[in-house]
């Protein structure tokens, strides 16, 4: 009699997640409400699409995280190499979201991305924590307004960072 | 098929029955951490069968027994299959994300969440995007939270943090992106 494995796979169903599936929806999904808007002629005030306005609020807080990574490692307390992996998952995250971003939205100033200053004063990995608490805390009440592919993103991304409350509580600094 | 509501509370009742198994095999810390986890999952559980009853389907029950992706006998096996257990709900939840019911998506996002730091708890390795496939874990940090599976072998990195387990003891492949539970074959 045939049995399966506790965690057989449905494969035919395609219900499964795919970063290249869920990235290339929110993509396609995005360019395609880019290239309706062109169409409604240059004098009328292009309306901002609402995950274009989301997008760009994730980037910039993620931008934000990444300068307060660098600002830990001027800690005396924390190795910088300690922090690194963490600052590379933020990365990671950044470059997740901009791929999102439509190229007419990434070209305005709130998303290009602007180098920020050189760090000058350092953070506690205390701070990181808090940082990183908040931002998975925030995690659903952005799933409410996000596309679901977006949605789908930021449940893994909050989980991601829910993990590095933990793994920084393992820490000193 | 089944909607991701229905696969996550299959993945639920799969992680009860597992859970059992792991509580069955492990002692002292290890033991008190699989009952409590064992306890969340059986309150996921019930959460997800109230959100279908909702919708006025009725939720599956769990099949009587499961077949798990490899042999348990070691505490190390247990904490290996906790690993995959939680890895898997993770991705289970990350379907039920793209839900159009902002409940169900704050459901999913907590309890993604709480699965990819249980897994955590047992098994010290991070990835930036868990639940997602093709996600290699980087090594804990050296005195993370894991340091209560300190009495198992710890030769289990490599190989539960890789979202695939051990298939050797079994005769079917185990996918490394699976989502769905599913029971052994009516007897």
């Amino acid at each position: 009699m045939p049995s399966r494995t506790i965690y057989d796979v449905e494969h035919t169903t395609g219900g499964h997640v795919t970063r290249r599936a869920l990235l290339g929806t929110a993509v396609s999904g995005l360019l395609v409400s880019g290239c309706s808007s062109m169409s409604s002629g240059p004098a009328a005030p292009k309306p901002v699409d609402p995950q274009v306005v989301l997008l760009r609020s994730l980037i910039a807080a993620k931008e934000q995280m990444i300068e307060l990574y660098q600002r830990g490692t001027l800690s005396e307390n924390v190795p910088a190499s300690a922090l690194a992996p963490f600052q590379e998952r933020h990365a990671a995250h950044l470059a997740a979201f901009r791929k999102l971003l439509p190229a007419d939205a990434a070209a305005t100033p709130s998303a290009a991305g602007t180098p920020s200053p050189a760090p000058t004063s350092a953070v506690s990995v205390k701070k990181l924590r808090d940082a990183e608490r908040k931002a998975a805390a925030g995690r659903p009440a952005q799933m409410a307004q996000a596309s679901p592919a977006l949605s789908q993103l930021l449940a893994s991304v909050g989980a991601c960072e829910a993990v590095h409350v933990m793994a920084l509580g393992g820490l000193r600094g | 098929m089944a909607d991701p509501l229905a696969k996550a509370l299959a993945a639920e009742h799969a992680a009860v029955y597992a859970y059992g198994v792991i509580g069955a095999k492990t002692t002292g810390k290890l033991r008190a951490r699989a009952t409590t986890s064992f306890d969340a999952h059986r309150a996921r559980r019930d959460q997800l069968r109230a959100l279908i009853n909702q919708r006025g389907v009725e939720p599956a029950e769990p099949a009587p027994t499961y077949r798990l992706p490899f042999e348990v006998t070691t505490s190390s096996d247990a904490v290996r299959l906790a690993v995959v257990v939680e890895q898997r709900l993770v991705t289970a939840y990350l379907e039920l994300a793209a839900d159009a019911d902002a409940a169900v998506r704050r459901v999913a996002a907590l309890a993604a969440q709480e699965s990819a730091t249980r897994a955590y708890g047992w098994q010290p390795a991070v990835t930036a995007f868990p639940g997602m496939p093709g996600q290699t874990a980087s090594p804990a940090q050296p005195d993370g939270a894991g340091e209560e599976t300190d009495d198992t072998t710890g030769d289990t990195t490599d190989e539960a943090t890789d979202g695939t387990g051990d298939t050797s003891a079994t005769t079917e492949t185990i996918d490394p992106t699976p989502i769905a539970s599913e029971p052994v074959a009516a007897q």
